[in-house]
């Protein structure tokens, strides 16, 4: 009991020293901004010529995504929407972490491309960070840079406890996150922010966000955890034993899950029972054997997308009531049907395709039986 | 405290640990669907004209194409596509089965095939597709034979198709003995003929000296038992097939009526009814005479034997009870039991030749029927009604019965006629005149 209270009052007053000294370095952060846009150097005719080329060039961006970037024009303004800036990371924390989407921008030389790209991608409402306010940073002929040692005061400045830098970030992501995002931002954010000397207040805050973007891989993985909501409040309690296992429990649990958990609406009565009664149709025993009409099999097989059999999946699962060899016979009069039903699709919702892309089939004939 | 929690905390977590990720799994089981209603249709095949390696194979091959197609039509559990709706030609036995095109006429089976002639000699190979499957179903085989064989050859090849498809052994290669019957009903001549189970290669066994009646295969084929009123009264008789001699069944007295013959299981011995002083009972005797022993001892007519295939069994009709029924009883003699319960009477049964039903003649209401029960007496089944159905007799798959039925009139014939097990598919077996009897024999070696 002690001993808690011991490391909470610990960590609350190296917060409160954190939040002290690091106010006044903050501050600091944002100045270096603000010189950067302080250069205008490109005059209103320079910028409207710009913005016009950018409006006609922006439809033809926003119907090609990713490859788009052979539009030729460099100064293809983003127009002056601000609401194509939310970024379509749907969990902001991990998109942040993974600078990949640099590659993408390095074709067009422009910064532009990589923003008409971001609007179709994030139809789902993301989450916006605090970004949001401001306008798009305006292309423009840059000057040199600057700005870069700016940020390094930052850096400098926080000598202590690293981690705790994330505690101050209120509700986000665990520090590793952010440390890791931080230093490549102000490398190919600040150069082209400082070149930017269009509009005065545009805030550099633009140039963070492009490298969050492009972050698919991992929005999903992760994407996954969010709708468990058990290990996202476990971490609030902060007892660390507890934390630690549930963590682990949450990473075992979670990684599976995405990959044997069956996707979309299950099944309804209704199509199980077209299905059923589709491959009914075809299953002829009436050139069966009498010993094979009183064999049941089982019969297992794949499905494609479009709810075809996959030919060379179709195996004996298991058999009952009969030899081998009327198994045999049941089982190839159970192929015949699942095939020839099969070849046009049995017309499953490939929503549901989960759950029915391996099928058992019990081809029981009890009730086809001579009496 | 903190260690209590933690000891909780680590218990749940790692019981979710555990049971998680089986939860999840569960959930990601194959669809499991039972299906217990199917259709009982005729399995479509298709069976372009076998390729004639060689000129002189042109007519066999023809032939062929045709004996196998009409084998499996006359089984009722294939329909054949005709030629004309195929879409693609055939023009070498080994060139790639174009899966497709038989899909699209809805072939099932595909059974391709050449003949080609070496000197007298034939040589028959086909090759049997399962069309949606897109693989063969077994391997291809080759038969050599006579030039005269090629009937026998075509059997083979359908025997060969049924088998794959069906499971059960095909009964194509077989041959019928039967009463072939001429003249006015009154005045009827009987002669002993062997045909084959389709009706062709007809052979005359007897001349039309005697009346004959009831002729049996044996359980190898090579012999058969009838009875013959050459004598003036019935008496049994055992004639070699392939030399077509007869000779009398030995050990029987002279003076006794002897009929309904039928071998037993292991063709070493004959069971049969004879009469003495008014009264029936049914004997067995060593096929080359000798060691007659009285099976069945009542003051009743017991008549009609017939043997498990085991040969552990016996099955007979007796009127013990006032009228005729069936009668199940151990093969060395011992406890009788009454399998027959139905209404009117019960005859001529006999053992199918895979032990599972026991076929029978019953006459009920002025009209007469073919049916199949249990071998308890269980699951009776009538299979036809007619004026006179009667006789049975098993084809060696233990599915298709034949039997004869006469019409009603002065001018009433015997026919035989064919039915499947299941009631299905009744047809009359083509044969050069009247006919009546029948007996089916095992298939051919």
């Amino acid at each position: 009991m002690r001993r808690s209270l011991y490391v909470s009052s610990a960590i609350h007053a190296a917060i409160l020293l954190w939040v002290a000294l690091g106010d006044g370095l903050f501050k600091d952060s944002p100045d270096p901004v603000f010189e950067v846009t302080g250069v205008t150097l490109v005059s209103t005719a320079e910028f409207d010529a710009m913005f016009d080329q950018a409006q006609t060039s922006a439809p033809e961006a926003e119907i090609t995504p990713a490859p788009r970037p052979a539009e030729p024009e460099p100064p293809a303004a983003p127009e002056p929407l601000p609401e194509p800036a939310p970024l379509p990371e749907p969990p902001a924390q991990t998109a942040e972490a993974a600078p990949e989407p640099a590659p993408q921008p390095e074709p067009t030389p422009p910064g532009e491309v990589t923003d008409t790209l971001a609007p179709p991608a994030p139809p789902s409402g993301a989450p916006d960070l605090p970004q949001t306010g401001r306008p798009t940073p305006r292309p423009a002929d840059r000057i040199a840079p600057v700005p870069t040692p700016a940020p390094e005061q930052d850096v400098a400045i926080a000598p202590e406890a690293t981690p705790e830098v994330a505690t101050p970030a209120p509700a986000e992501t665990p520090a590793p996150a952010e440390e890791q995002a931080a230093p490549e931002e102000a490398a190919t954010r600040i150069v082209t922010e400082a070149e930017t000397p269009s509009g005065g207040p545009l805030g550099p805050l633009a140039s963070i966000r492009p490298p969050t973007r492009p972050d698919p891989p991992r929005p999903v993985e992760t994407a996954a955890p969010a709708p468990d909501p058990a290990p996202q409040r476990e971490p609030p309690q902060s007892d660390p034993l507890a934390d630690a296992i549930a963590l682990a429990v949450a990473s075992a649990v979670s990684t599976p899950a995405p990959s044997n958990a069956p996707s979309g609406p299950p099944l309804t009565a209704g199509a199980r029972e077209g299905f059923r009664v589709a491959v009914s149709t075809c299953w002829n025993v009436g050139s069966l054997s009498s010993e094979a009409q009183r064999t049941t099999v089982i019969v297992g097989f794949d499905m494609t997308r479009e709810a075809r059999p996959v030919e060379g999946s179709l195996r004996l699962i298991s058999f009952e009531g009969g030899s081998q060899m009327a198994a045999q016979q049941a089982f190839e009069t159970a192929r015949r049907a699942i095939l020839r039903c099969g070849a046009t699709g049995y017309g499953l919702p490939v929503e549901s395709y989960d759950h029915w892309q391996q099928v058992e089939l019990v081809f029981n004939p009890a009730g086809m039986r001579l009496r | 405290m903190l260690t209590r929690r933690s000891l909780i905390c680590s218990a749940s977590a790692l019981a979710a640990a555990t049971t998680l990720p089986g939860l999840v799994r569960a959930q990601n089981r194959p669809l499991r669907l039972e299906i217990t209603e199917g259709v009982i249709e005729p399995l479509p095949f298709a069976i372009p004209g076998f390729i004639a390696r060689n000129g002189a194979a042109a007519d066999a091959a023809a032939d062929i194409t045709r004996v196998i197609a009409a084998d499996l039509r006359g089984t009722g559990l294939f329909r054949q596509i005709p030629d004309s709706a195929h879409i693609s030609t055939v023009t070498s036995f080994d060139a790639p089965i174009l899966y497709p095109d038989w899909q699209a006429i809805n072939a099932q089976a595909l059974i391709v095939g050449e003949v080609e002639q070496q000197g007298g000699r034939l040589i028959v190979r086909f090759r049997l597709f399962d069309v949606f499957s897109q693989q063969p179903l077994g391997d291809g085989l080759q038969f050599v034979g006579e030039r005269d064989g090629w009937r026998r050859m075509a059997h083979n090849v359908a025997d060969q198709v049924y088998e794959r498809i069906t499971g059960e052994t095909g009964y194509f290669d077989t041959r019928v003995v039967f009463v072939h019957e001429e003249g006015p009903k009154n005045a009827r001549l009987k002669r002993l003929a062997l045909m084959d189970y389709d009706g062709a290669n007809v052979q005359f066994l007897t001349d039309s000296r005697a009346i004959v009646m009831a002729p049996r295969f044996s359980p190898t084929g090579d012999r058969i038992i009838y009875t013959s009123f050459l004598s003036g009264q019935p008496r049994v008789y055992v004639m070699d097939v392939a030399s077509v001699r007869s000779r009398p069944l030995e050990a029987i007295s002279a003076g006794n009526m002897t009929f309904s013959p039928r071998f037993t299981a292991d063709g070493g011995t004959v069971v049969f009814s004879m009469e003495q002083g008014g009264n029936t009972d049914i004997f067995r005797v060593d096929v080359n005479g000798g060691g007659r022993t009285q099976l069945t001892n009542a003051p009743s007519i017991e008549t009609a034997p017939s043997f498990s295939p085991d040969g552990s069994q016996m099955v007979f009709e007796s009127d013990r009870t006032g009228g005729q029924q069936i009668y199940v009883m151990p093969a060395g003699g011992g406890e009788v039991r009454r399998i027959s319960q139905g209404s009117g009477r019960y005859g001529t049964p006999v053992w199918s030749p895979r032990g599972d039903y026991i076929a029978f003649t019953k006459q009920e209401s002025g009209r007469f029927h073919i049916g199949v029960m249990r071998t308890n007496g269980s699951e009776e089944r009538l299979l036809t009604a007619s004026f006179l159905d009667e006789g049975p007799t098993w084809a060696p798959n233990g599915r298709v019965l034949m039997f004869t039925r006469e019409t009603a009139g002065a001018n009433g014939a015997p026919a035989v006629y064919s039915v499947d097990i299941s009631g299905r598919n009744l047809q009359r077996v083509a044969t050069p005149g009247m006919a009546s009897d029948p007996s089916w024999s095992p298939r051919l070696p």
